[in-house]
């Protein structure tokens, strides 16, 4: 198939949708577009961004574990510290501001490990809007601390019956919602991988995380040899990486997408990019996790940000010119790495971020020490401590 | 266009009612799926559509999202659907057959075979859910190519505007999606309105997916539309499989049928 009609990163992405959903996503790519070139939008992004959620977040030198892993210097760009706990604050800001353009009153998306959907009730209560959360109901009983904090904000909370964690079966169902309330609902999503506009929106957002990074990195005076985070639909790579792919704008960096290998056996894992093909899923051309007949494969990882039979359009098409290199790890790996943080530094980072950690543990002692790492850090691990001390109990991490 | 299509314009523009039932194939087993082909031509269906079972139904409902995932089990691919395409056209050639999936299903493989090779069974058209006009050039290529039109789908958000273009493709029934699981997004007046308007800039029929369950529901629904699509209320049946499913599956069938042509002549 040649490149979509709408929202294209080169052959990918698109607007792969039922009829229903059509003209409801016209109207919000067209508000969006409208936003784009609207200089207050971008102020009043940029301005909660600080004011409300806490941005900029520091870029943290880890000089103890660089150190003692005598290497390349490893850095953090700490999305862990923000309101909320989670780099999705600033993904929903946007798509909630672009709602308000429209005049809708309804926010509604999905969650899968409860940071968007906090992120969303966080954004949506302050700008007066009600607030619908999707999201499995094995999600719910996975993600207590997260359920109850929606709750106490008094959030509309949809359980989803589902084959399985993630996302996937709770945006379908928000995605229902919203073709029934056309008038009065939003949809909102952290998923990159989503029919266009979505994924023009969601990196629109999210690319605040990288326009910071590379500031940061100059005013510090470095120059980064690798940038590394973890790709599940990849929304928060997207933006790690916005400011750095752009072609010449930060020369010689090397792009690192990490996702997850599951338990490493060769038929599991959420690695899209990795494992999987090209299709057409959630509204999008992308890479798709599938099987031979074109059925879609459940991603079996312990992150549920992670599982993810798709990924994002721009990887896709990052993946086709090189311009990132995608790789898996085993949840193994991303619980040791977390852990290996965690002790070294006093940093809990989620277990999503532990990909990227691992890849950044492996790497920097292969390289000289004037080297320089950075690893997206996308949350906070708090959630994370029951996951923890069951793998250790099962005796996946040391 | 086939001559089965024709027909059911034909059907249509005498006020005669048409009556589209739905079957996931494979659901709850491959071997079943003639036979309840069979039971739904038999008892006076004027379209079968068989729905190509895929693994992430995103725009069925609950019922019919149950049907795919038993049905996923039985790996079909496209030569077989082909086969029972072709077996079903053999016992009952006049039943338009109309076949449906996702378009992740149609990737796998060269889509332009795919084509042919139903078109070659005997089927009249194929409905990719999930291709909205703008995205399917390339498609509408193969469509062409093999001489299988696409069915189009239209909904409440559909513009008048857009309805034309829509029209203006469209070389099957269009179907009306009031219902994807979800609440109705149109009912009473409002739907009988939108499909009067729709109406006067097609001659294809419009056939109108609402949710229907009974016989008074699709009655309902055919006074305002050329033709109902009833599905999930079949899959819920199947869904029982006690000893009596299809006598139970031929009565309900029945059952809309005599409903719906109750309605015809009129208007």
């Amino acid at each position: 198939m040649g490149s979509p009609v709408c929202g294209a990163f080169g052959e990918f992405g698109g607007r792969f949708v039922a009829e229903a959903l059509w003209s409801p996503l016209a109207e919000v790519a067209g508000a969006f577009e409208e936003a784009l070139g609207d200089p207050s939008f971008g102020a009043r992004v940029h301005g909660w961004a600080e004011q409300r959620l806490g941005r900029p977040t520091p870029l943290t030198h880890l000089g103890g574990l660089s150190d003692a892993l005598g290497g390349a210097q490893i850095w953090l760009k700490r999305e862990d510290l923000l309101s909320g706990g989670s780099f999705c604050g600033v993904v929903a800001l946007t798509q909630a501001l672009v709602a308000v353009r429209l005049g809708r009153g309804e926010l509604v998306g999905e969650t899968a490990t409860g940071d968007f959907g906090v992120a969303l009730g966080q954004v949506g209560l302050a700008l007066g809007l009600k607030v619908r959360v999707f999201m499995t109901r094995d999600d719910m009983a996975a993600e207590p601390a997260a359920v109850r904090r929606m709750e106490e904000m008094g959030l509309a909370l949809e359980p989803v019956e589902g084959p399985a964690r993630g996302r996937r079966g709770a945006m379908a169902e928000a995605l229902r919602y919203v073709a029934c309330e056309p008038q009065q609902a939003f949809y909102v999503t952290s998923s990159l991988a989503s029919p266009d506009p979505y994924p023009r929106m969601v990196a629109f957002g999210a690319e605040i995380i990288g326009n910071e990074c590379a500031r940061q990195l100059r005013e510090r005076g470095v120059s980064a040899d690798y940038v590394v985070a973890p790709v599940g639909s990849g929304g928060f790579a997207c933006g790690l990486f916005g400011a750095f792919v752009q072609e010449g704008s930060v020369p010689g960096v090397q792009l690192v997408g990490v996702q997850s290998g599951g338990d490493a056996s060769p038929t599991r894992g959420a690695a899209s990019l990795v494992r999987g093909g090209v299709g057409v899923h959630m509204g999008t051309r992308s890479f798709v996790l599938q099987d031979a007949l074109g059925q879609v494969v459940t991603p079996l990882t312990d992150a549920a940000g992670m599982a993810m039979p798709v990924v994002g359009p721009q990887h896709a098409r990052w993946m086709r010119t090189g311009q990132v290199q995608y790789v898996e790890l085993a949840d193994a790996e991303a619980y040791a790495a977390v852990r290996t943080l965690a002790r070294s530094e006093g940093i809990l980072a989620c277990l999503e971020s532990g990909y990227g950690l691992a890849y950044a543990l492996r790497l920097a002692p292969t390289l000289p020490e004037d080297a320089h790492v950075v690893v997206g850090l996308s949350g906070d691990g708090a959630r994370d401590l029951g996951r923890l001390s069951r793998a250790r109990g099962e005796g996946v991490s040391s | 266009m086939s001559e089965r299509l024709t027909m059911l314009e034909e059907r249509a523009s005498a006020r005669r009612p048409l009556l589209m039932v739905a079957l996931v194939a494979g659901d709850p087993h491959l071997d079943a799926t003639l036979d309840y082909m069979g039971i739904l031509a038999e008892a006076g269906v004027d379209m079968v559509e068989l729905i190509v079972p895929f693994s992430e139904p995103a725009y069925h409902g609950a019922v019919l999202q149950r049907a795919m995932a038993r049905a996923v089990n039985e790996h079909l691919d496209w030569a077989q659907i082909e086969e029972i395409a072709a077996e079903f056209r053999r016992s009952y050639p006049s039943v338009a057959l109309v076949v449906s999936s996702y378009l992740n299903r149609l990737m796998v493989a060269p889509m332009g075979p795919i084509f042919e090779g139903l078109q070659a069974a005997g089927v009249d058209a194929l409905w990719i859910y999930d291709l909205p006009m703008e995205e399917s050039a390339e498609v509408e290529s193969y469509s062409e190519a093999a001489g299988l039109p696409l069915v189009r789908a239209v909904s409440a958000t559909t513009s008048l505007e857009r309805f034309r273009e829509i029209a203006r493709r469209a070389e099957a029934p269009i179907i009306w999606t009031g219902h994807s699981g979800g609440e109705l997004t149109l009912t009473g007046e409002a739907f009988e309105e939108r499909l009067r308007t729709f109406g006067e800039y097609t001659r294809r029929p419009i056939v109108a997916s609402m949710g229907v369950t009974t016989g008074a529901e699709a009655q309902a629904v055919v006074q305002a539309a050329d033709g109902v699509l009833v599905g999930s209320s079949v899959a819920w049946l199947l869904e029982g499989r006690g000893p009596d499913v299809k006598e139970h599956l031929r009565r309900h069938v029945v059952e809309l049928r005599s409903r719906v042509d109750e309605v015809a002549g009129q208007g």
